[in-house]
């Protein structure tokens, strides 16, 4: 079999009436980002320094151990978010004491003992 | 004249061959094969039903400006007198050698293996195999499915995992997990060669319904009667099975033959990645006996080392590996280096999404490697062992 001329075929391809379509959004597209100046920005982004310095501060030991651990803190946050928005009245101190008794609190509080040595070690 | 040879166009091959264009040293890449192959898609193939044209690619079209392509089968390579030989006769004179022929699978090892392979198929031995599992699989209604391996030494450490958890998954969805047995019977003492990998993997396998034996290095396969017998004494009953082949060095001639071990591996210096002996030869990737796992990661990375070494620079190759397991929706690695054993590394889903992106990045970081050296240099400095070595 021989093969086919690349410009016969990309000829034959321009015929398509979906990849016309695609073409003229595209076409919009690229004058969209340029007149924004996004373009110019990319331009001088894709340069190998520049990708080496970003990568090198956003994928970190830090970052990585954060985002595998996005589920659990976004959670978290949700529910600290919640209890923030519930009315609460000023705990006298032999409530706090008795409150010490719910396991809820109790873990609450074995997390946050966790927080204070992870922040000790950072 | 300066002519830098690469034989092979498997990652490491690939890898070498368009860095070194892209600094301008002349290159001859030598491949035997019209078409690249992303080896971790055979799993995909052979048990998710994904097309095969998701993982292959031609050569031709991964291969950088400046690297000359000759399609030709390595039969020899005579050290002594930078000399390559090939199959039809042609040879090739070098000033620098890099040997990335790959392993070769030994289906002959095992008694019963290659009838295995011609009737089920398998996920090692290339793209259209994988189809035939696939197609036995999906019409597995009962009965047990082996996963099992013929050698402890093989390429890609967690790949019988991979495969028993997208067996277990596909079978799930179709609502016959439990009237098929997904069984993984591996050559190891525990659940995986390192135990602290092992404690991670064997809860998730339970989790997902997976049978595990242990110690279970496939002898002999009996096709007729369905049956696979181990080196240890035991035996298994299957009705579909794939059994990881035993891994030998390249099927070449080598002179001076001392510079092969006994499985044909070349005998490299695990740091440089030179050949034994010799200073203006390398081999990297899996043809090596680098002390690593055999993976495409550590070709990627070796090749890097050695085209600094080929640069000038006092690179150095770490033996890294990045090895992924990947379940279902979720994905954990192995992660170690020389002198590093693998640190515990939970299942979760931004692993996982970390996986697909780089499956998703592999054609251009075959052809433009240069362009993500700064991000993978990120990534691996960002969870080298020794950072993370209290887990990640």
């Amino acid at each position: 079999m021989q093969a086919r001329d690349p410009l016969e075929m990309l000829i034959e391809e321009l015929g398509d009436p979906e990849l016309q379509e695609s073409l003229e959004k595209m076409v919009k597209l690229v004058k969209a980002l340029n007149r924004s100046g996004l373009l110019d920005v990319l331009l001088a982004m894709a340069d190998e320094e520049v990708v080496a310095r970003l990568s090198s501060m956003l994928v970190t030991t830090g970052t990585m151990k954060l985002a595998d651990n996005i589920e659990e803190l976004t959670r978290a946050a949700g529910e600290v978010a919640q209890a923030l928005s519930e009315p609460v009245e000023p705990v006298p101190l032999s409530e706090l004491v008795s409150s010490l008794r719910d396991p809820e609190v109790l873990r609450g509080l074995a997390r946050l003992l966790k927080v204070l040595k992870a922040l000790g070690r950072a | 004249m300066e002519r830098i040879l690469v034989l092979g166009a498997g990652t490491g091959g690939l890898v070498a061959a368009n860095l070194l264009a892209s600094h301008g040293y002349p290159v001859t890449l030598i491949e035997k094969r019209e078409t690249h192959l992303f080896q971790p898609g055979m799993l995909w193939i052979a048990f998710q039903g994904h097309n095969p044209s998701r993982y292959t690619r031609p050569v031709k079209e991964l291969v950088r400006p400046g690297v000359e392509l000759v399609h030709g089968e390595v039969a020899g390579i005579d050290l002594g007198d930078r000399l390559v030989r090939l199959a039809d006769g042609r040879t090739f004179t070098y000033t620098t050698l890099i040997i990335a022929l790959g392993a070769h699978l030994d289906y002959d090892a095992t008694p019963g293996h290659r009838e295995l392979v011609e009737r089920y198929g398998d996920f090692y031995s290339g793209a259209s195999a994988a189809e035939k599992m696939w197609s036995h699989l999906r019409e597995l209604t009962s009965g047990r499915l082996v996963i099992a391996a013929a050698d402890p030494l093989y390429k890609c450490p967690p790949a019988p995992h991979k495969a028993a958890f997208l067996a277990a998954y596909t079978l799930k969805r179709m609502g016959r997990l439990g009237s098929v047995e997904v069984h993984l019977a591996l050559p190891f003492l525990h659940e995986y060669p390192s135990e602290v990998v092992a404690r991670i993997v064997a809860p998730k396998l339970e989790d997902d319904g997976v049978r595990v034996s242990t110690l279970f290095t496939v002898e002999s396969i009996d096709v007729r009667e369905g049956k696979i017998y181990s080196l240890e004494g035991e035996e298994l009953d299957f009705s579909l099975a794939a059994v990881i082949p035993a891994h030998r060095g390249p099927m070449i001639r080598v002179e001076p033959g001392e510079v092969l071990d006994e499985d044909g591996f070349i005998k490299v210096d695990k740091y440089r990645l030179n050949v034994e002996g010799y200073d203006d030869a390398y081999a990297i990737g899996d043809s090596s006996n680098a002390p690593t796992s055999k993976t495409g990661v550590t070709a990627h990375l070796g090749a890097e080392v050695v085209v600094d070494r080929i640069m000038g620079y006092d690179s150095r190759f770490n033996g890294r590996t990045n090895c992924p397991i990947v379940a279902d929706g979720t994905a954990s690695f192995v992660i170690s280096s020389y002198g590093h054993p693998p640190v515990p590394v939970k299942f979760t889903r931004f692993k996982r999404m970390l996986e697909d992106l780089f499956i998703a990045s592999y054609w251009s970081s075959l052809k433009y490697p240069e362009r993500w050296a700064p991000i993978f240099r990120a990534y691996f400095n960002a969870t080298d062992p020794r950072v993370i070595s209290g887990g990640w």
